[in-house]
């Protein structure tokens, strides 16, 4: 035992305390980088550590037996592996704290896009393939006086009769009107709509066709406006 | 040698390209660097306690204490910088 073979394991001894006063003062923060599982995986690496140079600094002073040695030992071969798991529950929290992130924008922006849709004095409107209205914002529901069926989770389009700028009729379930807003974008196409009671109104459409990845038109997405705003419905 | 003394430094040698990796991925440039030259020094007290009984002189006990001290002050100094990160991701210090 020698004052120097003391004071070469306090160094160490006095470094890995400091570790882990530090460690433990890292705040677990909701978006944080350091959660509880790295923090302990730190804690105890650096307490192994502790362990070594503890028993280190013991053994200059008196003899310990050959079993605490042993086991010292043992526990001195969890260091790294506990050090690597607290550095990948750090990349891993930082890793689910950007997918937090992402979805939080996503969900933002998403019910910001369905406030603007809404609020909109456009009525916009999204037709399948067949023509048929699988959604209507609230100008939408009002100009063209639909209500949705909670039966079909569509919106009703039963009766109507659609007319051209040029004023031909055409029919259900395919008309002329859908080939020409399935196939190609539009802007200010005139159309008629005609209730079968009679009533019906004028509006300039925009429409433009959705597309699978593939390429193949999977609907449309259709907004209009009334060209006709001074006249309620007239026969 | 100590077969414990070389199987621990071996398992370290091991891991420390894993280590490495994830360290650098992850986003606490100030806690990053001293991070790794703690856990460098750690590796190289490994491998000096391992190679020590060939060579027991001053010079590499002396080595092997200093990098070991090294190793603990580079995690206090991660932990120090990665606290940092913490408290001015979340706004309590600027």
């Amino acid at each position: 035992m020698s004052f120097w073979s003391i004071a070469e394991d306090i160094v160490p001894w006095v470094a890995f305390t400091t570790a882990m006063v530090m460690i433990v003062l890292v705040p677990v923060r909701p978006g944080g980088a350091m959660g509880i599982g790295a923090k302990g995986f730190f804690v105890a690496s650096v307490a192994c550590y502790m362990t070594g140079t503890t028993a280190s600094i013991i053994a200059d002073l008196v003899s310990l037996p050959d079993q605490l040695t042993t086991v010292v030992d043992a526990i001195e071969v969890l260091r790294v592996p506990f050090i690597l798991m607290g550095v990948y529950s750090v990349y891993a929290r930082q890793q689910l704290n950007d997918a937090v992130a992402a979805e939080q924008t996503v969900i933002q922006t998403s019910e910001m896009m369905e406030s603007i849709v809404e609020t909109t004095p456009a009525g916009i409107v999204l037709l399948d393939p067949t023509g048929w209205i699988t959604f209507a914002n609230g100008a939408a529901r009002r100009l063209l006086d639909i209500e949705e069926s909670a039966e079909l989770h569509t919106l009703r389009t039963w009766g109507w009769t659609i007319r051209c700028g040029d004023g031909a009729a055409v029919s259900e379930p395919r008309s002329d009107f859908l080939d020409i807003v399935m196939a190609q974008q539009v802007e200010g196409l005139p159309m008629t709509v005609e209730w079968p009671n009679g009533w019906r109104r004028r509006l300039a459409v925009n429409a433009e066709p959705t597309r699978s990845g593939d390429g193949a038109v999977t609907g449309a997405i259709m907004a209009f406006i009334d060209a006709e705003p001074w006249r309620t419905f007239a026969r | 040698m100590n077969s414990m003394d070389v199987f621990r430094f071996l398992l370290a040698l091991a891991l420390t390209p894993v280590v490495w990796g994830i360290a650098r991925r992850i986003r606490m440039p100030r806690a990053a660097t001293p991070f790794l030259i703690g856990f460098i020094a750690i590796v190289v007290s490994l491998g000096v306690a391992t190679a020590q009984p060939l060579w027991d002189t001053g010079i590499v006990r002396a080595a092997r204490h200093f990098s070991f001290a090294i190793g603990g002050f580079g995690l206090a100094w991660a932990a120090w910088e990665a606290r940092r990160n913490v408290l001015e991701s979340t706004g309590e210090r600027r």
